[in-house]
């Protein structure tokens, strides 16, 4: 996937970079509360490693799903015409 | 009771931030896990959530989107979700995991943590103890052996309430002995003064 002119910059805001963004964000204020006032001695730096994994493996996720989809062929039309339900066909 | 069975093994390594010096930390309780069951049940309900529509819901609503590229875009949209159960879930274990007593050899520290940026620390000297009481209620609090203690100061200050913690009777105990120690540290202290 190149930077180009025709890379989706709204779709990668909207479903890779806020989210992560948001990810990380709530990363960094976990570990900043676990290390300014969590017990020393205790088993915490093993439960925020597990959260740190899951939480990278996610993102990794993420970013792979992303560039499997060619964002030029999505449409929101699309999502209408495809839903059954009257509601979004009207 | 042995004393392994309320974590008081290698209790002499925890360090807590405004610690005195020479003071020993004795006890450290936490609620039982058993009181984050509510919230666990509602994560596995919201973890469930992408797995139940993609069965049940989008066959019929969207069929659409069990094919390229609609299904990766559901699956994009799933993974963020599941991103963001998680990043909740480790609020929650925050909150739970900073939310301690702590009982030093000369003082109870209360410490309450509400979200992030919510944390109340309330500090009670062992000598200023005048009654302490533990109780279990319930089946539930019998079978998993937790339930709460409260602690009256002498002076008509706050009330400490220890709630669902683990071996509350155990804990009680300790807190007796360790308000006795005190109070006899206290009397020597006082006795080499007059001399």
């Amino acid at each position: 996937m190149s930077l180009d002119a025709s890379f989706p910059f709204t779709d990668f805001l909207a479903f890779v970079f806020i989210p992560l963004g948001i990810f990380f964000l709530f990363g960094c204020l976990i570990f900043y509360h676990l290390n300014r006032y969590g017990i020393k001695g205790d088993s915490t730096k093993n439960v925020a490693i597990f959260f740190v994994i899951v939480l990278l493996i996610l993102s990794f996720m993420i970013i792979y799903l992303f560039g499997t989809i060619n964002w030029n062929e999505i449409y929101i039309k699309d999502f209408i015409k495809i839903s059954n339900i009257s509601i979004f066909s009207k | 009771m042995t004393k392994k069975s309320i974590n008081l093994h290698k209790i002499d390594k925890y360090i807590f931030p405004g610690q005195h010096d020479k003071e020993n930390v004795i006890l450290v309780l936490r609620k039982h896990p058993i009181s984050l069951l509510g919230y666990a049940l509602q994560l596995l309900f919201f973890m469930s959530l992408p797995v139940l529509a993609y069965i049940f819901l989008i066959p019929i609503a969207f069929p659409e989107f069990l094919e390229y590229p609609y299904q990766n875009i559901y699956f994009l949209l799933s993974v963020v979700f599941y991103g963001f159960v998680w990043i909740a879930t480790f609020v929650l274990w925050v909150d739970y995991y900073l939310d301690i007593w702590i009982i030093t050899n000369e003082r109870l520290l209360d410490i309450e943590q509400k979200g992030f940026f919510n944390r109340t620390v309330s500090e009670l000297d062992l000598k200023k103890i005048q009654d302490i009481t533990s109780n279990v209620r319930g089946i539930v609090p019998t079978m998993f052996g937790f339930g709460d203690i409260q602690i009256q100061t002498a002076a008509e200050e706050k009330r400490f309430e220890l709630k669902s913690i683990h071996h509350p009777v155990t804990a009680r105990r300790k807190i007796i002995k360790l308000y006795k120690q005190a109070k006899e540290k206290d009397r020597f202290i006082y006795r080499d003064r007059d001399e």
